[in-house]
């Protein structure tokens, strides 16, 4: 039997200058070119105001996903500012997700460099399963957040969540650090609950095609493609929520009872 | 740090490139997926209400109309029965007068009739009269004519002409 090999990095297959193409990236690009190709393709037959079939099964997506969003966000105007970061994000995942378990993702093999000899390295690789690629998505993820902060309350207001003077109210002081640490974590548990469910998935799929490779996979597979749907939700989701709170007017110094009862869910 | 770093395989090429991956894919789809389809969305939403705020009003339009075609409906049924009413009498009216010609112009044409009548009996009176006193005269003067000279006849003729009518009548 031939050795199990799980490695937590995704590998590098080439490399253009200083840019590693890692097999992450390729099925990164993938992914992408999916969504150009079907976003262009829809573009160019143009969108009517009486829809054909592919038209209205993008609007019932698009509509679902922005009535979704909009009911967290509960304000039109800034719902229509964070539906592009938010959808994007969304499609983007669940896309990758369920491209990563297609056939041929991790069972087509190319011979690369990799810890410094050769060796047959999976050329696909799902896209998730790369901390790089969670990472990225979540930085992004929180400099919106920062960014629409300061855009919408104003640097002063913003800034006053995390900055308050001790001598002011040291408790609150004391509240905003931990609001500002809040802020840095939010990145790491989007990156590893992101990475590491969908990680979790592929190895779990290796193990049980290593064991039984017929049959016993399919329920994984199925699982799998529920795991995906689920994780684009949640991440998408949970930056709407962030991005609600960021714009919010921050009204610690009142009564408790009259601050704003939106609270990250924690998942 | 490098060690976690490194065991995650994490790069800072690698991530910027996947951050500059994401932030072109947001901007492919918004400017090619979400705005037109929400456009299209709003457009097609706005029309909708323009279309039931026109059915209300045509709905409304029609309920007025029927209304109106009601009322016109009720004033056309009056005013037939009125002129109806109008017709009959005038007609009535023309019947009497036209019954009352007719009578005054037969009696006229009786009246002419017995007139005509009469002066046919009185000349018819007359012609006979005048030729039954010629036809006397004539049997007279053929009786006379062998006793009575001429002057005598000549003055008998004359008395006779002149008597006659009282003797006649």
């Amino acid at each position: 039997m031939k050795p199990l090999s799980i490695s937590l990095a995704s590998e590098m297959i080439a490399s253009v200058g200083p840019l590693e193409i890692r097999n992450t990236m390729l099925m990164a690009w993938l992914v992408m070119l999916t969504l150009f190709l079907g976003s262009f393709a829809l573009f160019t037959s143009g969108y009517k105001m009486i829809p054909g079939r592919a038209q209205a099964a993008i609007e019932l997506i698009i509509n679902g996903l922005y009535d979704l969003f909009a009911s967290v966000v509960q304000d039109e105007r800034l719902s229509r500012k964070f539906f592009p970061l938010v959808s994007t994000m969304l499609i983007f995942i669940v896309l990758g997700n369920w491209m990563g378990i297609l056939p041929g993702v991790g069972s087509i093999t190319i011979q690369a460099m990799h810890e410094g000899h050769m060796e047959a390295l999976p050329l696909f690789r799902s896209m998730n399963a790369d901390v790089n690629m969670t990472l990225s998505i979540a930085i992004i993820a929180m400099l919106a957040v920062q960014f629409y902060g300061v855009f919408e309350l104003g640097i002063v207001s913003y800034s006053a969540k995390f900055i308050v003077p001790p001598w002011k109210n040291p408790i609150q002081t004391f509240v905003g650090f931990l609001e500002l640490i809040g802020e840095l974590s939010r990145i790491i548990s989007f990156t590893f609950r992101l990475f590491g469910n969908i990680f979790a998935g592929e190895v779990l799929l290796i193990v049980i095609s290593y064991l039984v490779p017929y049959i016993a996979p399919v329920p994984f597979l199925g699982m799998e493609l529920f795991v995906g749907l689920i994780q684009g939700f949640v991440f998408a989701l949970l930056t709407t929520v962030f991005l609600k709170i960021a714009v919010t007017e921050h009204e610690a110094h009142h009564d408790d009872e009259s601050t704003p009862s939106i609270t990250a869910p924690a998942v | 740090m490098t060690d976690l770093l490194h065991a995650f395989g994490i790069q800072w090429s690698v991530l910027l490139a996947q951050i500059i991956n994401f932030t072109i894919l947001i901007f492919i789809l918004s400017r090619f997926v979400y705005k037109p389809v929400l456009k299209i969305i709003d457009e097609r939403r706005a029309v909708i209400a323009e279309s039931m705020e026109k059915v209300k009003e045509i709905n409304r339009g029609k309920e007025q109309l029927d209304i109106d075609r009601a009322v016109i409906l009720r004033k056309a049924d009056e005013e037939a029965g009125e002129l109806l009413e109008r017709a009959k009498a005038e007609a009535e009216a023309v019947r009497t007068e036209i019954e009352k010609a007719a009578k005054l112009q037969a009696s006229q044409i009786l009246v002419k009739a017995k007139e005509q009548l009469e002066n046919e009996r009185a000349t018819m009176v007359r012609e006979i009269q005048n030729k039954l006193a010629h036809a006397i005269v004539l049997s007279a003067e053929k009786i006379l004519r062998r006793e009575f000279s001429k002057d005598d006849q000549e003055n008998f003729e004359d008395e006779l002409k002149k008597n006659l009518p009282s003797l006649l009548s």
